[in-house]
């Protein structure tokens, strides 16, 4: 089994009497795609923010690379890139200028520039100022610049966020390629079918608390509901209901409609993540 | 650790984002404009004024300044005093008296110090009236002039430290003549020379280089996010601050030093002129940068800097009138640096500085150690 790349031991973190992350421990492992989902306010961001070294934690111990968070903040970091939910360029610069001068900080030829660059097919771009870019364009920027120094641990907030189709398939596939290069990738989503598609693991967060942690399929597996949809007839009326075939009365409920009714239509639904997300943490699912 | 690597391409950074927001230096280019104007145009004739700068030039005559007692400011005076016209200093008991009048040489004129309820003394500040009487040998009271031109320039750093001074003229022999005694108060418009309006430009250049610019660009690299990409990059807290302290303060010396070099060059190789530059720079910068770290946003941070510039101006006239505001205004390194300058403008200022210059240090230094504290801890967060 692969090193830990993150290690969070018993994380607390509290904003005055509110606790926004509450005794959080989970390992990811070196070169995985891990997906860390919640509700909005479940303390995802929060976490992150505690991994890059922008806040510090209540409690509770980080390592990320095998450095610890926050006192070895300055040896950690150029260990991970971040790409936040928000933009942060330099507005008045072009995307290459922007490209350019991390570049250099990171001590990078600049010919990595232009690979990144192409990689996320912003080469015509490149020499037009970033006030002008497009949100998608500003988003894809950022990634370019995330990844240019290959950091063995890349942080996304809402990676593919104000995407087109085309784009976001290829961040996708840009996210695959690094995961198999070794890079571990920790990303936040509320796009389900993202989640199913690319992550190795997930972990689901409800208000500042771990609920569970497994791969995709497994958390389909384990909390798949089998639900019947069935539509009829009744005094005049159509009628339509979800009966979940988990529960004896509801069986008995759908025989019955069978039986003693002109039943239109009946057919399963199919049981996807989002339906599990949602049964997780409690939003909704009968 | 700083790497000189890093400063090199966070300054060049800065000045390529400046090069992109050239209006960002309007302000410098329209002060450098006043101080051209100042300096290839002639001044306003104005036979009211007092000082006579602007009317017909005057045959210097030898000025007698008499007085009572010493003090401070006629300490000043003495170290200070022109080459023409020549001025005596001398106390009033060692005048000699013929006939219940002054017996001075013919053609000399005089200036009586006259103190009011309180006066400031050798042993300690006080707050008071200044009465100087001058008196003329003939008719024309304008052969003063001269000595007027040199007086109050020479006076001014004293002239918001508690005083009040009023100028009255006359003739030697009053009786040879109907021009009646002339009463007037003199006020800081008076007082304006080149100088001044040099030292005030030094001040705004200043201030508009290393507060208001640093305030309105690293609040806008803290909303946009870009300080936290800096600070996650291989950049380290100190080199992207230091990065910064040396971007603003090249920017307030060469626009000191173009306001210099147009109003008074002969300044330019003055040591203490770049000191106090160098020191109020940086202490302006430190309390930008701790603007700049409590603000949320850009906006609220060019109001924070706004308001600490109209705050210490309020505060540097309370302390005219209400010593809790003197005392407080000690603790400030402003304080020192309008005097100083304006001494430099002046005349060569050396050891006569020193601890004004040690204050100045002590208070530059406290403000380093908290600006380094807040952008530490909540700088880029």
């Amino acid at each position: 089994m692969s090193a830990p790349a993150i290690e969070i031991d018993n994380l607390v973190v509290k904003f005055g009497r509110f606790t926004a992350v509450n005794r959080l421990s989970l390992t990811v492992n070196e070169g995985e795609l891990f997906g860390f989902l919640g509700p909005n306010g479940a303390g995802k961001t929060t976490t992150i923010k505690v991994l890059i070294g922008s806040l510090r934690p209540s409690e509770g111990d980080i390592r990320v690379a095998g450095f610890k968070i926050p006192s070895e903040f300055e040896s950690v970091k150029q260990q991970f890139g971040y790409v936040p939910d928000t933009e942060n360029h330099i507005e008045e610069f072009t995307g290459r200028e922007n490209l350019e001068l991390f570049a250099r900080l990171y001590d990078m030829p600049l010919s990595t520039v232009k690979e990144s660059l192409a990689r996320l097919e912003l080469s015509e771009a490149a020499d037009v100022v970033v006030s002008a870019y497009s949100k998608g364009m500003r988003r894809k920027l950022l990634i370019a610049r995330e990844i240019m120094h290959r950091p063995k641990i890349l942080y996304f907030d809402e990676p593919t966020a104000n995407l087109d189709a085309h784009s976001t398939e290829l961040v996708r596939e840009l996210l695959r390629d690094l995961a198999s290069e070794g890079t571990t990738i920790f990303l936040t989503t509320h796009n389900m079918e993202e989640v199913e598609q690319i992550c190795d693991r997930v972990a689901i967060l409800c208000r500042g608390k771990l609920v569970d942690c497994d791969t995709p399929t497994n958390f389909v597996t384990r909390h798949a509901i089998r639900i019947v949809k069935a539509q009829f007839e009744q005094e005049g009326k159509v009628v339509r209901e979800a009966l979940n075939l988990d529960l004896d009365d509801q069986r008995e409920r759908l025989a019955e409609i069978i039986r003693t009714e002109m039943c239109v239509r009946v057919h399963s639904q199919e049981f996807d993540f989002q339906d599990v997300f949602l049964k997780i943490t409690g939003q909704t699912y009968t | 650790m700083i790497r000189s690597e890093m400063i090199k391409i966070l300054l060049a950074r800065e000045f390529r984002r400046l090069r992109k927001n050239p209006s960002a230096l309007m302000l410098l280019g329209l002060l450098s404009a006043v101080a051209l104007l100042m300096a290839t145009s002639r001044p306003v004739s104005n036979k009211s004024d007092p000082q006579g700068s602007g009317g017909a030039a005057q045959a210097a005559i030898d000025v007698w300044i008499i007085y009572d007692q010493p003090s401070v400011w006629l300490d000043h005076l003495a170290k200070n005093l022109p080459d023409t016209p020549t001025i005596r200093m001398v106390q009033r008991d060692r005048v000699p008296i013929v006939n219940g009048t002054w017996n001075l040489p013919p053609q000399d004129a005089a200036v009586e110090v006259v103190y009011g309820e309180k006066f400031e003394t050798r042993k300690g500040s006080a707050f008071g009236k200044v009465i100087l009487n001058g008196r003329y040998p003939g008719q024309d009271a304008e052969v003063l002039a001269p000595f007027w031109n040199w007086f109050w320039p020479a006076l001014t750093e004293y002239h918001t430290q508690g005083l009040r001074f009023e100028q009255s003229t006359e003739p030697l022999d009053a009786s040879a003549s109907d021009t009646p005694a002339s009463l007037k108060d003199t006020s800081v418009a008076d007082l304006i020379t080149n100088e001044l309006i040099a030292t005030m430009l030094l001040l705004i250049v200043m201030f508009f280089a290393c507060c208001h610019l640093l305030v309105s660009f690293t609040a806008q690299d803290r909303e946009r996010g870009t300080l936290a990409a800096l600070v996650l990059s291989p950049a380290n807290t100190s080199e992207i601050l230091l990065a910064k302290f040396i971007f603003h303060l090249l920017i307030s010396l060469s626009g000191c030093l173009g306001i210099v070099a147009i109003l008074k060059p002969i300044v330019l190789t003055q040591p203490v002129l770049w000191l106090v530059i160098l020191l109020t720079s940086v202490g302006l910068m430190c309390v930008g940068t701790c603007i700049a770290t409590l603000a949320k946003t850009q906006a609220s941070a060019a109001l924070l800097a706004l308001c600490y510039m109209l705050g210490g101006t309020v505060l540097f006239y309370l302390s005219t009138k209400f010593t809790a505001f003197a005392f407080i205004k000690q603790l400030a390194f402003e304080n020192y640096t309008f005097p100083i300058l304006f001494a430099t403008m002046n005349r060569p200022v050396t050891i006569s500085h020193t601890p004004e210059l040690i204050m100045m240090l002590a208070l530059v230094g406290i403000w380093i150690g908290i600006a380094r504290s807040c952008f530490f801890r909540y700088g880029w967060r």
